[in-house]
């Protein structure tokens, strides 16, 4: 029994020895054999082409295996002293004692060897470098010097090997990276580009100009399908004398004139040219028929899909698969910012024209509305496009455009929008309406309720400004959206033409500016809040418009200004820490405080009379969102308290009673000996 | 002597069977000092593929030899069986030749495994020697029963 667990034992011991030692055997060589010189070929080509001298490849300056090449890389200029490069040959001692340092990339091997082999090539110079690590866990044999080299930088001279290393290694790579090729699905999905074609067959996508970093139109931006936007952004003008009529972005017809909506992206499946792929497919195909001449006609008709249905000299414009636009309304505006009634009969949008007269761009695009009714993925089955036309005087320099984008469902009723499920979302219009009290029709009682606007973006509203900085008249306000803190401001402007008359009507205009015409008073307090559900809303808070009375003082002021409004929302978030639901608390309204507001001018305007002059003052409306949100707080139970004795002759050799703690000064002493030495003898 | 009686003579060696107690005690704490530094060395070191491996298997097969040999070492010689003397002697060739791969030949070797292992080398000649001599007195004493 015992001699056979020996034998066992005895065998497996050795097996695994010898596959140790061999493998150690094969990393030591394995580098050295990588450094051989690998010409397979032209050994093979030896015995056909006898001995040309020619073809002896020139021999290649080799280094030895796992040693540290480049002992002196500062060593630059032959045959002469390099400064501050203590290993160059050519110094002398004397050039030596001159160098402030020593500049050699000094080797930096594993320190974890006992005593580092390189050390002996430093000794000769007079700056001692010891890095001899001498712990007991050093290597004190190392049977692995491989892992401080570098191998296998064998000169490549073929093609495959290039690649092969190239595949290998490489990272990035600066050369062409086959593009996808572009896939059209059956359907429009949402995010997708609205594709259109123009009247030269062109394919593009429906843009919607968006801001950039500047403020100025983006116009390389794209609409995604069924992905609602109302953008805002600045266009500017060198001249608007030149370009009120040339600039394509002020012209209206630009917008969907010549332009048709595909409805779906499917129509360009039939447009794409053979793909890249398919050409190498009917390439294989062909080569195979050389062989096999009876299966000819099937890869090549597969491999064109294409080409068999679409005709290459049809304009795709013409296709019936495109949807026209179609004119909805046109808003006018005239010289002083009035809607009034067109005067140009439907059917067509004039272009711009400059009235070189009055200086006027009249029917220049305010802004651009398209309203686009889909059918799921049956695509989109009709675009209306809207206008707001007005006039622009030449001496702005810039003009604020609008853009929307509206996705409506075919036959359906337009729902209302909340602004959250119970809690309001971040970026969602606060909902805010008026107090109403109605008679009930049927039982006569008092029905109280909340009346909304049905206009989103008209519920809780900022100023806005114009392109220019001055004060919008009320209607087009900025509206509040639920978790952004915002401060938005405007320039009225106040001329000194008896500025003291003007007062109350001045405060009356920034007020209107600072609020908007009918305030809400009210505000929901879930996003979902039911409109007959009165106890769901909160009052605003505060006062409804300014307290104080504006009064004009001697000739150039007026006292009691309010300049600014601001608005706090206070909200608290409920339901599980995991998914807040976020709830207002209330809502405040505060007016800024009355100020004095003086009409002073500067320098020359002065003198001039200062009459038609204007200065401008600043009015700001702020909105800011308070987290009053309370975390929960643990209770934690107190520490249990130990109930801990010592035994009664813990101190035994001490103390021999089982009163604690009654040391003699000289048990102390003797125990704080013991204990620093034997701190000290560690 | 066999006139005397029923005398018995002592013929175990008491030099080998401290030394066989001493190594069991050393080993152990040999064995956890080589595990640990191949903990050391695996995180610290960088190995080729499957050294690190198969240098802790053969450390495992290591400590299952030696064992063995201890036992019937010093059963053997408690017993005075030269069977189990003549098996403990020929486990001390895999145990040397093991001993001696992590002190040579193995992929690291730190000074502390030089240190071990040569403690380790010196216990495992002394046994063999004394072992041998052991083995020798109880043949002896066999052949005169």
């Amino acid at each position: 029994m015992a001699a056979t667990f020996h034998i066992l034992f005895f065998t497996t011991c050795f097996v695994l020895l010898g596959i140790l030692l061999s493998a150690r055997a094969q990393t030591t060589a394995a580098p050295g054999s990588t450094q051989l010189p690998t010409t397979p070929a032209a050994s093979t080509a030896a015995p056909t082409t006898p001995a040309p001298a020619t073809e002896a490849p020139a021999t290649q300056t080799s280094f030895p295996v796992n040693t540290n090449v480049g002992s002196c890389t500062c060593d630059l200029t032959r045959s002469a002293c390099d400064v501050n490069c203590c290993c160059d040959p050519d110094c002398t001692s004397q050039d030596a004692q001159s160098f402030s340092q020593c500049l050699e990339n000094l080797y930096k091997p594993d320190d974890r060897l006992c005593v580092q082999d390189h050390i002996i090539v430093f000794e000769n110079t007079q700056f001692v470098s010891n890095l001899e690590s001498n712990n007991l866990f050093c290597i004190y044999t190392d049977n692995y010097p491989a892992r401080n080299y570098y191998t296998g930088a064998d000169v490549v001279d073929t093609e495959q090997a290039f690649q092969n290393l190239l595949q290998t290694y490489e990272t990035t790579s600066y050369s062409q990276v086959d593009s996808t090729a572009t896939v059209y699905e059956d359907f429009y999905k949402s995010g997708d580009p609205v594709y259109t074609v123009n009247e030269s067959g062109a394919q593009g996508t429906l843009g919607l100009p968006k801001a950039d970093i500047t403020s100025n139109c983006l116009d390389s931006s794209v609409a995604g399908f069924l992905q609602d936007e109302t953008t805002s952004c600045t266009r500017e003008w060198d001249s608007l004398a030149d370009q009120c009529e040339t600039s394509p972005s002020l012209n209206a017809n630009i917008y969907y004139l010549g332009l048709k909506v595909a409805r779906t992206p499917a129509l360009f499946q039939s447009t794409l040219p053979p793909t890249t792929t398919g050409t190498t497919v009917t390439v294989t195909a062909v080569t195979t028929a050389v062989m096999t001449t009876a299966n000819v006609t099937v890869p090549v008709s597969t491999s064109q899909p294409g080409n068999t249905t679409a005709d290459n000299s049809t304009n795709l414009f013409d296709d019936p698969d495109l949807v026209n636009f179609t004119l909805a309304n046109i808003t006018c505006q005239d010289r002083q910012g009035h809607i009034v009634t067109c005067g140009f009969t439907g059917g067509s949008v004039p272009g711009p024209v400059y009235n070189r007269t009055s200086g006027f761009c009249d029917n220049m695009v305010l802004s651009v509305a398209y309203t686009v009714t889909h059918n799921g993925s049956q695509g989109i089955s009709a675009v209306e496009v809207s206008f707001t036309l007005g006039s622009v005087h030449s001496t702005q320099t810039s003009v604020q455009q609008t853009s929307a984008i509206t996705f409506n469902k075919q036959d359906s009723v337009a729902g209302f929008r909340r602004s959250g499920n119970p809690g309001y979302v971040v970026g969602e219009p606060l909902l805010a309406g008026t107090l109403v009290e109605t008679t009930s029709t049927t039982s006569g009682e008092q029905v109280r309720s909340i009346e909304v606007s049905s206009n989103r973006n008209s519920w809780l509203t900022m100023l806005s400004s114009t392109a220019d900085g001055s004060c919008l008249s009320s209607g087009d306000r900025t509206p509040v959206v639920f978790g952004e803190d915002m401060r938005s401001g405007c320039l009225v402007t106040v001329y000194f033409n008896n500025i003291t008359s003007v007062c109350t009507l001045l405060q009356n205009t920034i007020t209107d500016a600072l609020q908007g015409t009918n305030p809400p008073t009210h505000v929901a307090v879930y996003g979902n809040s039911q409109l007959d559900a009165v106890g769901d809303w909160v009052e605003i808070l505060g006062d409804n418009e300014p307290l104080v009375q504006t009064t004009g003082f001697r000739t150039t002021t007026c006292r009691n200004v309010v300049l600014g409004m601001h608005i706090e929302v206070l909200y608290s978030n409920i339901g599980a820490l995991s998914n807040p639901q976020p709830k207002i608390l209330a809502v405040r309204r505060r007016f800024e405080n009355p100020q004095d507001i003086t009409f002073t001018c500067v320098g020359t305007l002065c003198q001039a009379g200062g009459g038609q002059t204007g200065q401008q003052f600043e009015v700001v409306s702020s909105v800011t969102f308070i987290d009053a949100s309370t975390s929960p707080t643990a209770s934690l139970a107190e520490y249990p308290t130990i109930q801990t004795q010592l035994p009664f002759d813990f101190f035994y050799p001490f103390q021999t009673s089982s009163a604690v703690l009654h040391l003699s000064f000289k048990k102390i002493i003797y125990i704080t000996a013991f204990v620093i030495f034997a701190v000290i003898n560690r | 002597m066999a006139a005397r009686g029923r005398q018995t003579i002592i013929l175990s060696s008491l030099p080998l069977q401290v030394l066989y107690y001493l190594n069991g005690w050393y080993f152990g704490f040999f064995w956890i000092a080589e595990a640990l530094m191949f903990v050391y060395k695996g995180q610290v070191l960088p190995f080729p593929s499957t050294n690190l491996a198969s240098e802790i298997v053969l450390l495992f097969l290591l400590g299952i030899i030696e064992v063995i040999r201890l036992f019937f070492g010093s059963k053997g010689n408690l017993t005075e069986r030269i069977i189990s003397m003549v098996v403990s002697i020929l486990l001390c060739l895999p145990v040397l030749f093991t001993v001696l791969f992590f002190l040579l030949w193995q992929t690291y070797v730190l000074r502390a495994e030089v240190i071990l292992c040569a403690i380790l080398l010196v216990f495992l000649g002394l046994e063999l020697v004394l072992g041998v001599a052991a083995m020798v007195s109880f043949a002896r004493a066999e052949t005169f029963r």
